[in-house]
């Protein structure tokens, strides 16, 4: 029986700095034998050994072989000691687990990204993908809002390697935005867009206040409740639903999701 | 995998429970189904116990410090050490530079030894304990009312009151099996008085909560006293055939008219009343309270206070009536019955008088016993910061964050010459020691507590001390032969037949009667069955007796620079200094961190967000911390926990003291709050 | 006739119980109840003798959950070294037979074996202590005053899916056998202890049955309850006031045999080793969905409250088609604030629109 909850060895290869609080981690496996196989939206349960096991979302893109991209927030004592570490040290890997972002369902439309401060690591995976093989869709739109300018994620491609391949509006909170000057929320873009609401399939990201007006918002532009795609995050033990922590209702954030259309979300108006 | 009974470590309601344990480490825990106070039911403390006691830091071998550092080292070293350190201190400075603080942690026995310790073999009175800080109020000032200075009733009895009275009592955070017989009460129907400026838990189960200004307390209940001798519902009878001196306080009580009571205390003069009648109409009447009354400059005086009341309307000396002070460790009831305090022997025989000094003498194998009175807890610290106090022994006590004024704590510790700490973890205190020794959990052996209705249980070694760990009373008898006396004893039952032949409260406690749940004293003789309340039919000295006490201010009180009125008390997760519950996954997730809980009109009018980083200042220091903006309390007053090091309230509290019985003044201090940018 | 999915019947003295005890505890651990200061405990037990056998309150105090998924369990250790870390899991391997477990615990375990098979994912530390397990099931003659196994579909006689089940008729027990491992110990060098079943064995059986049926004094109607959790039909004002008086002990879920909650925690013994410990959790902790950013999706004590109901008779009925709730009524004893499954059902019943 193979058991669940045993991590693999995996080394920190590179470590960026993205933002004040962030910084992005590319891990190898241990093993060269191991490999990555995951989708774009789905997590690993990463082990900092000493302090713990935490789900954090992929963000680099599956077409894009031999390591994979973490990008983590230093929010709690897991990540602050994930902050310490320098290349060439270890960590475990568990997964990768979840749903992943509903490639099938996506193919041949055209993809709005929404995504608020660190929210934008795991829509960054799909993007990546999606201008990697950008025959299988139609237009790529990326809209991001972050705090301030300095805490925007994955600078260079916002204000450059995506600008190539998609159309790109970011905006900041408060304070002067070097990428392209609005300042505001994230829904302000919104208007900015002009979409095909038949052709168009959105992925929303980001922190829980952002999300449900981003929906609301997406849904009076007139895109159907199932064209409109979310992640979410709990607080997650096991991802393998087992331990029981990350339920909305009958929902299991770590099995049935954590992508989910708004119509699924809907249905999960109470969060017992 | 097996199952050991004992009794729990945390706070005094003593429930028992029964650990786990799979090769030599406790794995879990569960209550005792059948036991009178557990009845299958623990606190989450409890449900937790056992995972402090195999964690990876307990203390394992003894430290030594070797050019600042503490270093692991053997036991002979540090022993040698010890010996050679307190020997010449002794020699040089005499026995009262040696002070030795004992533990409420700790079982009866390793108080008893650690009182004979410091009195038969280092020859000094210098020996207190943390019931300085938490009751040694209740102990005067009960004393000096009814003649013993417990708790008069029965936990279970609380169950069956018509009138509960909850004062300076966090019940159902602080002491959870006696909150839940409150609420078990009002569930029958009794009707619960909560007197307590926070708006606590139980007042959801209140039929009237009073908000009285921190250090009012006297006040109040004079107040309350004059509504009921203005409408005679007082008990002539009780006074006159059970109690002396009820002339004076009616002298006293008569000018604490309502209005001038809500004009000291805030409390609506209707709501005097209105308590007044709730409590002296019942017969079934029962007073619960904690540090909320003793942690003040007038602790004694709030007690004796207390005792007024209930002996005015015949409220002690029955099942379901009495005044109930809940102690807040498991065993400080214990360390108090066992004389681990600077005037008394065990059993509370007064140092002062010569037969009882020549009884102990006589007993113990020694010439004479050292007559003057001993330094309490915050005393050491004046005298060590002084220079007057040499060396300070510390068994499982952390006053690095327990005391008040840590800053002047720090300097007093750093400025003694040596510092031996025994403790379970390397806590704040044990970092600044020349040794420090390890000790062992509850876990790890024999012996017994004393809760807070008087039950004296049994603690039962569950598994081998951790690592080279020695069970405490055993570091003791190696301690005593340093100094050149020797104890010996084949195991704590030996010690607590010493103690019964030389304590009357427990006269009749041996091992052999304790196997099911224990006795509750006075129980005098081994026939004796154990007293379930105290007082039946007279008082233990004779007649009840009136103080008549008049309301004094905090030894602090806010003003412009200082202009909110800090209190200070403890939360549901978490324990005393966390040297346990910080190292418990599950509590330590519940309550990770301090905070300053303040009221949404002072948070608004300081411009605080929910949340938010904010200093909190008094005279002695200041702290960092998070505000938590709440109508839990009042405006203008403000509550810290105090069992985070990172934000220590005790950074800011008072070390004003009360004269009658040196407890310093938790409760009242003036603070200011700002906002950190 | 009661229904009973037995292989094998036979029967046994219950002088033969001691010895067959002790034949036991030659070649495996033996767990069974034990008498302690008056409790009546599930415990490992070193000889015969210490079994208690006399009639008690059912069930024994705290179920049998803890020697599945203990309270506390070390899952892996590490330790960095030279080259690296290296991660080593711990699994328990212990082979023990149960004895004298009631239809309500093995119900339980029976939930918890489809909980942690779920979905294909199988979790190894539960699944090996089954499989080393083998449980000799005691039929309940007279429930105790908190059982409402009756009205949960779990007792007192387990139907099914039982190793051994023993029914108390008197001087004998009648000893089902439902699974190859319940043959193992009850045939081989065992053998002797047994007897044929009795000849009238079923009908007896039948009527112990029906006599138990009718001595509960809990009545806890648990498929209406769920209907009204489906038809969202109990007042949310129902909930708050209940969830008022937890006390947050965590007690409800501990005493649980279907509470299967954990929580993970690394513990370092040095910088350089450690071990990972999986801990029962309690669903109704404001920390059990409390991230790392501070918020919390369940930040109010009823959302908790309502969370730990709506699984137990609503989601895991549907996913699993059992309730996490076998009707114990140990909750009723542990709860200090009187808020356990048969008084929340009870007043979902009468107050529930």
């Amino acid at each position: 029986m193979e058991n669940l909850y045993l991590p693999k060895i995996a080394m920190i290869d590179k470590i960026s700095q993205e933002t004040p609080d962030v910084k992005m981690f590319t891990i190898k496996y241990k093993d060269p034998k191991d490999e990555f196989h995951y989708q774009a939206g789905q997590f690993f349960m990463v082990s900092v050994f000493g302090f713990g096991e935490a789900p954090i979302s992929i963000t680099s893109s599956p077409t894009r072989k031999g390591f994979v991209e973490l990008a983590v927030k230093n929010a709690g004592s897991l990540t602050a000691e994930l902050h310490k570490m320098r290349p060439g040290a270890e960590i475990g890997l568990r997964g990768p687990y979840g749903n992943g972002f509903p490639l099938k369902d996506l193919k041949g439309f055209d993809l709005l990204f929404v995504g608020g401060g660190i929210g934008l690591a795991p829509l960054r995976s799909l993007i990546n993908q999606a201008i990697d093989e950008k025959s299988n869709y139609g237009r790529i739109m990326i809209l991001y809002g972050a705090r301030t300018h300095a805490d925007m994620v994955f600078k260079t491609e916002v204000s450059q390697t995506w600008r190539k391949a998609a159309e790109v509006i970011t905006t900041v909170d408060m304070g002067e935005n070097l990428c392209d000057g609005n300042v505001g929320l994230v829904t302000t873009l919104l208007p900015k867009v002009k979409i095909d609401v038949k052709k168009t399939k959105t992925i929303v990201c980001g922190p829980p206040v952002m999300i449900p007006f981003v929906l609301s918002d997406l849904s009076k532009m007139g895109l159907a409740d199932t064209d409109i795609i979310s992640t979410l995050e709990r607080h997650m033990k096991c991802g393998v639903c087992k331990c029981n922590h990350c339920n909305i209702g009958p929902k299991y954030v770590c099995l049935d999701g954590p992508v989910f259309t708004y119509a699924e979300m809907k249905l999960m108006t109470r969060e017992f | 995998m097996k199952k050991v009974l004992t009794t729990c470590t945390y706070c005094g309601c003593g429930c028992n429970f029964y650990l786990q344990v799979r090769e030599n480490e406790v794995v879990g825990v569960y209550p005792s189904k059948e036991h009178p106070i557990s009845q299958g039911i623990l606190c989450v403390k409890g449900w937790n116990v056992h995972e402090f006691i195999n964690h990876p830091a307990r203390l394992k071998t003894p430290l030594i410090r070797k050019n600042g550092e503490l270093v692991p080292d053997t036991w002979e070293a540090a022993l040698k050490l010890i010996e050679v350190r307190l020997n010449s201190i002794r020699k040089e400075s005499g026995p009262d530079a040696l002070a030795f603080l004992s533990s409420a942690k700790c079982t009866n026995e390793e108080n008893y030894l650690m009182m004979k310790l410091a009195r038969a073999a280092a020859g000094t009175n210098n020996v207190d304990h943390c019931a300085r800080l938490c009751h040694a109020s209740t102990v005067a000032g009960l004393a000096l009312a009814f003649g013993s200075g417990a708790m008069t009733n029965s936990i279970n009895e609380i169950e069956d009151c018509d009138v509960i009275l909850v004062t300076g009592s966090n019940t159902t955070e602080q002491h959870p099996a006696t909150g839940n017989r409150i609420i078990r009460a009002v569930d029958k129907g009794a009707r619960l008085i909560v007197a307590d400026p926070r708006e606590i838990p139980l007042v959801k189960y209140a039929c009237l909560h009073i908000r009285q200004r921190p250090g009012t307390d006297i006040a109040l209940f004079n107040g309350m006293m004059k509504v009921i001798i203005d409408e005679k519902l007082l008990d002539e009878e009780y006074i006159e055939l059970r109690t002396e001196n009820i002339e004076e306080l009616k002298k006293i009580v008569d000018k604490y008219s309502l209005e001038y009571v809500e004009k000291i205390t805030g409390v609506p003069a209707a709501d005097i009343k209105k308590a007044a009648r709730l409590y002296a109409s019942s017969k079934k009447a029962s007073i619960i309270y904690s540090m909320g009354i003793t942690q003040h400059t007038c602790g004694t005086d709030n007690v004796l206070t207390l005792a007024n009341l209930a002996l005015l309307t015949g409220h002690v000396g029955f099942p379901h009536s009495g005044i109930n002070p809940l102690r807040g460790q498991n065993n400080v009831q214990g360390a108090c019955d066992m004389g681990a305090l600077p005037t008394v022997f065990s059993g509370y025989q007064a140092l002062s008088s010569e037969d009882v000094r020549k009884k102990f003498a006589k007993a113990w194998g020694v010439d004479k016993l050292p007559d003057k009175a001993g330094l309490t807890v915050v005393e050491m610290i004046n005298a060590a910061a002084e220079g007057k106090l040499k060396a300070l022994y510390i068994m499982g006590e952390n006053p690095m964050l327990s005391d008040p004024n840590t800053e002047h704590v720090e300097v007093g510790l750093k400025k003694l010459d040596f510092l031996v700490v025994q403790d379970i973890f390397l806590t704040e205190t044990a970092r600044l020691a020349d040794v420090v020794l390890p000790g062992t959990s509850f876990a790890e052996k024999d012996g017994t507590f004393t809760n807070t209705e008087r039950r004296i249980q049994r603690v039962r070694k569950s598994i081998d001390p951790v690592g080279e760990s020695i069970p405490d009373w055993q570091i003791i008898l190696k301690i005593a032969k340093l100094l050149g006396y020797d104890m010996h004893y084949d195991n704590p039952s030996k010690i607590m037949e010493e103690i019964a032949s030389l304590t009357p409260i427990y006269g009749g406690v041996h091992f052999d009667r304790l196997k099911l749940f224990g006795l509750q004293w006075p129980c005098p003789n081994r026939e004796h069955p154990g007293t379930q309340f105290l007082h039946r039919e007279a008082f233990s000295r004779g007649k009840g007796k009136f103080s008549p006490i008049e309301h004094t201010p905090p030894a602090e009180e806010p003003d412009q620079e200082f202009p909110f009125i800090l209190t200070t008390g403890r939360m549901y997760f978490q324990f005393h200094t966390g040297t346990m519950t910080r190292k418990t996954s599950q509590l330590h997730r519940e309550h990770p961190e301090g905070y300053v809980e303040i009221n949404p009109a002072d948070a608004k009018a300081l411009g605080l967000r929910g949340n938010c980083q904010v200093k909190v200042s008094t005279r002695r220091g200041a702290v960092i911390t998070r505000a938590q903006v709440s109508t839990i309390v009042p405006e203008k007053i403000v509550f810290m926990s105090f069992h985070f090091a990172e934000a220590a309230a005790n950074r800011l509290t008072n070390d004003a003291l009360d004269p009658k019985s040196k407890i310093p003044e938790f409760k009242v201090c003036a603070a200011r709050i700002e906002a950190v940018r | 006739m009661g229904q009973v999915c037995a292989i094998e019947t036979k029967a046994i003295t219950k002088d033969n119980i001691r010895p067959w005890l002790a034949a036991m505890l030659e070649e495996t651990k033996v767990i069974a109840p034990e008498e302690s200061h008056g409790d009546i405990l599930y415990e490992f037990i070193d000889s015969a003798e210490e079994a208690f056998l006399d009639h008690y309150e059912v069930p024994p105090w705290m179920s049998i959950k803890r020697f599945f998924f203990p309270q506390m369990d070390t899952i892996l250790k590490y330790k960095k070294g030279p080259a690296g870390i290296i991660v080593e899991p711990a699994v328990s391997e212990l082979k023990r037979v149960i004895f004298g477990v009631r239809a309500c615990d093995h119900t339980a375990l029976t939930f918890c074996d489809k909980w942690y098979t779920a979905d294909g994912l199988k979790d190894v530390y539960y699944l090996k202590r089954r499989e080393n397990s083998t449980i000799i099931n005691l039929a309940c003659n007279k429930p105790g005053k908190n059982c409402f196994c009756v009205y949960a579909d779990s007792g007192p006689f387990a139907k099914t899916n039982f190793d051994v089940q023993l029914v108390d008729f008197g001087d004998e027990y009648l000893v089902e056998i439902g699974s190859p491992k319940g043959r193992a110990i009850t045939g081989g060098r065992y053998a002797a202890l047994f007897k044929p079943a009795p000849q009238n064995a079923e009908e007896k059986r039948f009527e112990l049955l029906l006599e138990s049926k009718g001595q509960f004094k809990t009545f806890v109607d648990q498929s209406t309850v769920t209907d009204k959790l489906k038809k969202d039909e109990v007042p949310d004002i129902l909930w708050e006031n209940m969830a008022k008086r937890c006390q947050n002990c965590g007690g409800c879920s501990y005493v649980c045999p279907c509470c299967i909650c954990f929580n993970v925690v690394d513990k370092q013994i040095s910088e350089h080793e450690g071990y990972r410990i999986r801990t029962w959790d309690n669903c109704t902790f404001a920390g059990y969905t409390l991230m790392a950013g501070g918020h919390n999706p369940r930040g109010k004590q009823k959302d908790r409250f309502m969370r730990r109901y709506y699984h137990k008779l609503f989601y895991e009925f549907d996913k699993f088609g059992e309730r996490g709730c076998v009707g114990c009524g140990r909750c009723t004893t542990t709860c200090p604030g009187k808020i356990d499954m048969a008084r929340i059902a009870r007043s979902i019943l009468m107050r529930g629109a």
